[in-house]
């Protein structure tokens, strides 16, 4: 029961919602984009930096919180911005040309960090002193987070789905050129979906920080197994990512439990490179412009 | 080896890396993340052999195999995978290769890698202060550079840009994908993976942190260079800034972190400028 609830579900949940933004922004921008992995470095770091200042002024608990609103201010920001502009800069077809763009970016930003603190992990001081009592079980904050703050963060996006915003991404990966002819164009989107984005981002980041600490490379493990779980299902819906993110979230702590948690990359990101040879690139890719 | 000479080495070794995948990138298009394996790959099976006694010469010839094989499955998965998906494919296949020379401890060291690693021996030759490692790392550059310019002119060129518009107009056509992809393949692979083999002998030790994702998106930024109207040239000037200048700040008092920090920054901005300049746009 422990397990389950300090672990599995909170690891679940965050995988969903990093699968959500993943498929968010390969709808509206028509390709993966290492911005999400970015943004998840960038909202740890920011905890974790604002955290530990607010810790000696107004204590441990009110920290996290602090730290969390900084987190979420940052992220936010960065991901309307980030929308917006990607939405401009990037046409249909030019997925290769933003994942090539978002990589440097995002290899920059872990490059200026490691450069202004040092590689290595930086966490809340406090993090690991604090065993909170919740269900009749001794809980750290980080799990308790991700719980609440993963449950409270997928009843978001699935209110969020009725939105036009959202609606508009469904449409734009069914048909962009029906939903653009409608008016339905990425500019017009990218500001919901960055908000969106960006609250998304700052739980999983969040919540990285909070269990393990933030390290340069946090956001790349959220950013493959979003990508993969916004694949899972072979659907392009929110919900069907949703539930590819958390399916996976599930299957690794499966495979750390079972199997060997040091090869739960190994079998993790195996099934992936297998699921995503065996299933191949979409006709209409290889048959090109 | 001074220190200059031990930089100019590994910015050799980066340039060549980086010709042999700017094949990938310039030729077909792919953005491949598993750089690294790739490089690991040639500096572990080079470096495992010659622990078990091996003399360089057959390990390094079985290690270049070993990545030419490699290089052709890289090659060829671009038949069925295109764009993003191929990145996304190498990046998964990068984290499987790490996780895995991380954990074989009794194959690979794990963690601690290898030590030890013999170099060539040119004793024979009058080389002078000339390390074998450099001159090899020389010879080799200028062979990627004469290759991958042969291999950007005539029919070849135009089979790759059928290739790289769609794989199906290309089967249309009835091009030799198959002679296609096993040439780039095979630049690829031997190219990186000699790479691999001169940097494990140069270093001396290998260690999986020395072949991360980092180090792919490395080689990935040098060969983007390549895409410039330097062309090889443009790689060597991209392994000089990425990998050269960092190294050398060291000489200026800056910590090994902080210098890998400020690699990793000229390194992503970089791949970001050339892709927003270079990348989408049509021919």
């Amino acid at each position: 029961m422990t397990t389950l609830l300090a672990i599995a579900l909170p690891r679940a949940l965050v995988y969903g919602l990093a699968a959500v933004v993943v498929r968010a922004q390969l709808s509206l921008l028509d390709g993966f984009d290492f911005t999400v992995a970015t943004l998840v470095l960038i909202a740890a770091e920011t905890f974790v930096w604002t955290a530990n200042i607010a810790a000696g002024l107004v204590g441990p608990i009110p920290a996290i919180l602090v730290g969390l609103g900084a987190s979420g201010i940052v992220a936010v920001a960065g991901a309307v911005g980030w929308s917006r502009l990607g939405a401009g800069l990037f046409g249909v077809g030019e997925g290769n040309r933003l994942l090539v763009v978002s990589l440097g970016g995002y290899v920059a930003a872990s490059g200026a960090i490691v450069a202004l603190r040092g590689p290595g992990v930086a966490s809340y001081s406090f993090v690991g002193t604090h065993s909170i009592s919740f269900a009749g079980l001794g809980l750290g904050s980080g799990s308790i987070f991700g719980l609440l703050g993963g449950a409270a963060a997928v009843v978001g996006v699935l209110w969020w789905r009725g939105s036009r915003s959202a609606l508009g991404l469904e449409l734009l990966s069914d048909d962009r050129e029906f939903a653009e002819e409608i008016g339905v164009t990425p500019t017009r989107i990218a500001l919901g979906t960055g908000v969106v984005g960006g609250v998304l981002l700052t739980v999983v980041g969040c919540y990285y920080a909070m269990i393990g600490g933030s390290t340069p490379d946090v956001g790349l493990a959220p950013f493959l197994f979003g990508a993969a779980g916004a694949l899972l299902y072979g659907s392009a819906t929110l919900r069907a990512a949703l539930l590819g993110g958390m399916t996976l979230g599930l299957a690794d702590v499966a495979v750390q439990l079972f199997i060997d948690p040091a090869m739960s990359s190994l079998v993790l990101f195996g099934a992936v490179l297998i699921f995503l040879v065996v299933r191949g690139s979409p006709r209409q890719a290889l048959r090109g412009s | 080896m001074s220190f200059a000479l031990g930089v100019l080495v590994v910015v050799l070794v980066f340039w060549l890396a980086g010709s042999a995948s700017a094949v990938l990138t310039d030729d077909l298009d792919l953005i491949s993340i598993a750089h690294a394996s790739v490089l690991g790959t040639g500096a572990y099976t080079y470096g495992i052999l010659a622990r078990e006694g091996l003399s360089p010469l057959p390990s390094a010839a079985i290690a270049v195999v070993t990545c030419a094989m490699l290089g052709l499955g890289v090659a060829f998965a671009s038949r069925r995978l295109v764009g993003e998906d191929f990145a996304l494919a190498t990046f998964a296949f990068q984290l499987v290769w790490f996780t895995l020379v991380s954990n074989l401890d009794s194959l690979t060291g794990g963690p601690l890698g290898i030590s030890g690693i013999p170099s060539f021996n040119l004793s024979a030759l009058p080389l002078g202060a000339v390390e074998p490692v450099m001159l090899i790392a020389g010879v080799a550059v200028l062979g990627a550079g004469w290759l991958s310019s042969g291999m950007s002119q005539g029919a070849f060129s135009v089979g790759t840009a059928t290739y790289r518009r769609s794989r199906e107009l290309s089967y249309g056509l009835g091009l030799p994908v198959n002679s296609m992809l096993a040439k780039v393949g095979l630049l690829y692979g031997v190219g990186v993976g000699l790479a691999g083999i001169l940097y494990a002998q140069h270093l001396t030790f290998i260690d999986p942190t020395l072949f991360g994702t980092w180090i792919s998106v490395e080689v990935l930024a040098v060969a983007l260079f390549g895409a410039t109207r330097l062309r090889h040239w443009g790689v060597g000037l991209g392994a000089f800034v990425l990998v050269g200048v960092p190294e050398l700040l060291r000489l200026a008092g800056l910590g090994a972190a902080r210098a890998d920090g400020i690699k990793m920054l000229l390194g992503g901005l970089a791949v970001a400028l050339v892709g927003l300049r270079s990348l989408g746009s049509e021919e």
